[in-house]
């Protein structure tokens, strides 16, 4: 039981007459965890509790075996990336590695250490005296991360690292966070609401849905009522019709749709992983520019919906 | 990615570094604000109308020793209670404390700093520290060395006399200072828009000087209502001079605290409750 690191019992927090976790009862052990779950599901509220920013109502929460809940002290064993966007553009990625290092008690030699450090991690050496207003996505992702591991967290604690970046900052930012738990030994929680991304990160997850934590365990079971129902994926950029082609040719593909004049397509697929192995491929070999590509809830809402009717 | 594995450890806490965290929120400050190019113009003109004429003609003019008249009197060299003095600090603090709280608010950023061992109180601590050292720039060291320029040009030999006025100006300086920060964080963390949190904060004078002066018709003591008119009077008790017969000395003490630290009071309160303490 000591590689626990996060135990929740009967955990609670609701805002007025919203519920945002309902006797949420967890324990997520060491190494990368997915936390599974659509949008509104209540991630953000349990990293919030996690991170001591929110207070519960009823229950416990216990990360690293103490209570975050103005526990100060123990925010130097947490590395938190938030899934939204705080970084002022007007700042580089260096000035906010520097306050983020001195907010955490390094000084002078040590802190410009491991800012070349965290920076080399996160393959952002080179960028660090651009100003943050200027980096892309994937750039701001990473400075994020960088943000979140320069104090060489035990536990680090990554809120939708993945949302809206590209298909190829997806890849490496996974490259990045399996190198993280590997060769840095980072304990990750990690949340996400595409199964398939996390899949490529872990084989641990716990799903959520309303508030609740309703599994936990090995990805390929969850993986197997998954596959049962297609997968529809957005794809917002241009040049995508060839890609829509080139798409319909493909065994996994079931149809290609496009929506909003042609700008976006909605791609139904039967078998995610396949389409997701291929895809940073065939942007590459059609040269197309993508700007956004996301999975929609549906198929995973109806597992979601099978496992609590269960 | 072929690097070494790390060999840094975390930071366990240390007590000694607890004073270098709010230090840091300090220095991110002061370094943002004076890249703003708003700021630096307000500073730049301001030190050069407010603080560079005076100081050139206190300097110019025969003088035999700093005097209380000479930093709050009536007359024609009056140096702090001119009036281009207190509408550039007015502005200065408008600027730099509009986005003070407000951004964080609006940007959720409170998260940045308490994801991290940083307390309520030490965000706050840092937050203010930062206006601070950037105000004072503007209420604070001009007015030491006016004060030195003055006794280093003066006629006289009652040097004793002078060093108690500067001494005197010191603490008017860390008053003016705290007083305008205190107030400008306070309307920074009522609102998540920094330009409501701006002309919020410049408003807010001018309708209270106008309210204190439409009421001191009938009491004088209404004219305590106005911040800058309570500023004043407290520069008269600091330097000794005697007020008006009409005016309690001791509603001034009382509004003076009350303006000084029901703002930092209500500034952790909305900080706490709002973001942290949800």
């Amino acid at each position: 039981m000591n590689d626990i690191r996060i135990k929740t019992v009967d955990l609670s927090k609701w805002y007025g007459k919203i519920i945002g976790l309902n006797a949420f009862k967890l324990e997520i052990s060491s190494g990368i965890t997915g936390l599974v779950g659509p949008n509104g599901s209540g991630k953000s509220t349990f990293f919030k509790l996690a991170i001591g920013c929110l207070k519960p109502k009823t229950g416990k929460i216990l990360i690293l075996g103490k209570n975050p809940w103005m526990n100060q002290k123990l925010m130097s064993d947490i590395g938190f990336c938030p899934d939204y966007d705080n970084l002022s553009d007007e700042t580089t990625g260096r000035e906010f590695l520097e306050l983020v290092g001195g907010l955490h008690g390094l000084k002078k030699i040590s802190l410009r250490n491991r800012i070349n450090e965290v920076s080399e991690i996160v393959g952002m050496k080179k960028e660090l005296y651009r100003k943050i207003g200027g980096y892309s996505k994937g750039m701001r992702q990473r400075i994020k991360i960088a943000g979140s591991i320069i104090h060489n967290p035990k536990l680090l604690l990554l809120d939708e690292p993945l949302s809206g970046a590209d298909p190829n900052v997806r890849k490496s930012l996974i490259n990045l966070i399996k190198y993280l738990n590997e060769d840095l030994g980072h304990d990750i929680v990690v949340s996400s609401h595409v199964l398939y991304e996390i899949e490529r990160m872990t084989s641990k997850i716990a799903l959520i849905y309303k508030g609740r934590a309703i599994a936990s365990g090995e990805i390929s079971d969850i993986r197997n009522l998954i596959d049962e129902h297609p997968h529809n994926i957005i794809i917002v950029g241009s040049k995508i019709e060839e890609l829509a082609k080139k798409l319909l040719e493909k065994k996994y593909t079931i149809s290609v749709g496009f929506i909003d004049d042609r700008k976006k397509i909605k791609v139904q697929v039967s078998k995610p992983d396949e389409f997701f192995d291929n895809i940073a491929e065939l942007i590459k070999e059609l040269n197309c520019k993508i700007e956004q590509m996301y999975s929609l809830d549906d198929n995973l809402e109806a597992v979601f919906n099978y496992l609590v009717e269960r | 990615m072929a690097i070494d594995r790390i060999k840094y450890r975390s930071w366990k806490g240390e007590k000694s570094s607890h004073f270098h965290r709010v230090y840091t929120i300090v220095n991110n400050i002061f370094l943002q604000k004076m890249k703003s190019k708003g700021i630096l113009i307000i500073l730049i003109i301001g030190l050069f109308l407010a603080h560079a004429f005076p100081i050139i003609f206190g300097a110019l003019i025969p003088h035999e020793e700093l005097t209380a008249e000479m930093m709050v009197g009536t007359n024609f060299i009056s140096y702090l209670k001119n009036g281009l003095l207190i509408i550039f600090t007015i502005l200065l603090v408008s600027l730099v404390c509009s986005d003070l709280i407000s951004q964080d608010l609006k940007d959720k950023s409170f998260v940045l700093y308490f994801s991290r061992p940083i307390k309520t109180f030490d965000y706050l601590a840092g937050k203010i520290g930062g206006a601070i050292s950037i105000i004072s720039i503007f209420t604070f060291f001009p007015f030491i060395i006016y004060c030195l320029v003055i006794i280093g040009t003066q006629t006289g030999d009652d040097y004793s006399g002078s060093i108690s006025i500067l001494g005197k100006t010191i603490i008017v300086g860390i008053l003016t200072t705290i007083f305008f920060v205190s107030y400008g964080t306070m309307i920074s963390s009522l609102t998540k828009k920094k330009t409501y949190a701006g002309i919020g904060i410049f408003m807010s004078f001018f309708v209270l000087i106008i309210i204190g002066d439409i009421f001191t018709t009938f009491d004088q003591n209404w004219s305590l209502i106005s911040p800058i008119n309570l500023l004043f009077y407290s520069y008269d008790i600091i330097y000794g001079i005697e007020l008006s017969s009409n005016l309690n000395s001791n509603i001034i003490g009382v509004l003076l605290f009350c303006i000084i630290f029901l703002p930092l009071v209500i500034t952790f309160i909305q900080v706490y409750k709002k973001e942290v303490g949800k």
